[in-house]
């Protein structure tokens, strides 16, 4: 009755025009039936990502140690092998302390702060350069659940995006989809912390009356509900105050680096300690 | 078992865009690896097979990634139907028109992710941190597509053979 061709105009306009109902129906997020497709899409790529992971970091080793060994001369081997040998041994120490400092940062987080934390390295990042996420190698058998805070001692990572079994999804504070209900500790002026493209933080909604100063630091006000209050976002580093408007234009600098961000710690069960707290 | 495989590659593909090229320093961005797998999968494979590949790889992706639900299948689906036939009105060396076809679809990517977050955001103050982005982009797909798609060509010969075999 239709051509092929019809056919399949047809389709794909029905399947785009679908798609676009999607878009616009943000309830759809919190359906079972997403977070189960969610979780099996994890499922199948997480596992890949772990590989890469682990040969770019086997690679590199092997290009130090190779780069090392390389340049040992003819006359000198022996004494060339053992300064090569101390010289990795030291190299190996470095990365070993810097990786003690960092794992030593999360766990005085961990045994100064009341709440339940897991660790968790980070072994994959988001496909596309607009959004901001990272894949975890923890999930919901670990006890993570969507929402649930990510952290590092610098301060708020993100929250917790979907779970699969093993890994899980995390949306960091700087992707533009995030908001952290934030208040400047100085002053206690209230705004919401929002992504931005430059890997940066926008605090919106901040009365042009309230007093923010360059340098003041923004930390979570625990009124969204994700995350717990006085967790530290960043630092003010631009203020601009037009003469209409009702808000200031405020650019907070993360105190956390997500270019280096390895490991991270999620807080588990934050609900339970805001009953506790009430 | 060339859908399996072409779906396991999808995968891989997916895992080494998340795992290794997003290591890459934000200043260069490289394009999403998935649009040179689907313009070859539209230029140069059969119609239904690819596009429940191409739709699967795309759930995939809308399901990992923090974007809006759904954008990735679109983006993938509307670029697979718009250089399905264009070999029967444009007559150019495979390697040229996949390098041209590749960098069509990297820009329709581009406009679409960059929609959303206008209609969204209801602002343009990142509009020229997006142009920067694609230029780069850009520049990635005419440096690498033509060795892309010679893989591409030479692994799925492979398959072939294999399952003439």
């Amino acid at each position: 009755m239709f051509s092929k061709k019809t056919m399949i105009v047809a389709g794909a306009t029905i399947l785009i025009a679908l798609n676009g109902i999607v878009f616009s129906i943000d309830i759809i997020r919190k359906s079972s039936v997403y977070e189960a497709a969610a979780r099996a899409a994890i499922f199948f790529v997480a596992p890949v990502q772990d590989v890469f992971c682990t040969t770019i970091r086997f690679v590199d080793d092997l290009w130090e140690h190779y780069f090392f060994l390389v340049s040992v001369g003819y006359e000198n081997d022996r004494l060339k092998e053992k300064l090569e040998l101390a010289k990795r041994g030291n190299h190996q120490c470095r990365e070993l302390e810097i990786a003690n400092k960092r794992l030593r940062e999360l766990v005085r987080l961990k045994q100064q702060s009341p709440y339940e934390y897991l660790a968790a390295e980070v072994i994959a990042r988001e496909p596309s350069p607009w959004y901001r996420t990272v894949v975890i190698n923890k999930g919901s058998n670990d006890g993570i659940r969507p929402f649930d805070p990510v952290l590092t001692a610098k301060g708020i990572v993100g929250h917790v995006l979907h779970a699969a079994g093993e890994h899980a999804t995390v949306i960091l504070i700087i992707d533009r989809n995030s908001a952290v209900d934030a208040m400047i500790q100085r002053s206690r002026a209230r705004g919401i912390a929002k992504g931005s493209d430059n890997g940066k933080c926008r605090f919106d909604y901040t009365l042009r009356k309230k007093d923010v100063k360059v340098d003041d630091i923004v930390m979570s006000s625990g009124l969204d509900r994700i995350y717990p209050k006085g967790f530290r976002i960043g630092h003010v580093s631009k203020v601009i105050r037009r003469n209409s408007g009702l808000f200031q234009n405020i650019e907070i600098t993360p105190f956390v680096d997500f270019k280096t961000l390895e490991e991270v710690m999620v807080l588990l069960n934050p609900s339970d300690y805001e009953i506790a707290e009430k | 078992m060339r859908y399996a495989f072409s779906l396991i590659f999808g995968i891989v593909l997916i895992g080494f865009q998340t795992a290794v090229l997003s290591k890459l320093p934000d200043i260069i961005p490289f394009y999403d690896i998935l649009i040179p797998f689907v313009v070859y999968f539209s230029l140069f494979r059969g119609f239904s097979a690819s596009l429940s590949v191409i739709l699967i790889l795309g759930f995939i992706m809308d399901m990992i990634s923090g974007a809006p639900n759904g954008v990735y299948m679109a983006t993938f689906m509307l670029v697979f139907l718009m250089f399905h036939n264009v070999t029967a009105y444009f007559h150019a060396k495979e390697t040229v028109l996949f390098t041209i076809c590749t960098a069509v679809g990297v820009v329709i990517e581009a406009l679409i992710f960059n929609f959303l977050l206008i209609f969204s955001e209801m602002t343009l103050h990142f509009y020229a941190k997006a142009f920067q982005t694609l230029i780069v982009q850009l520049i990635w797909v005419f440096l690498t597509a033509s060795t892309v798609y010679r893989l591409l060509a030479a692994l799925f010969a492979g398959v072939d053979h294999l399952r003439r075999q």
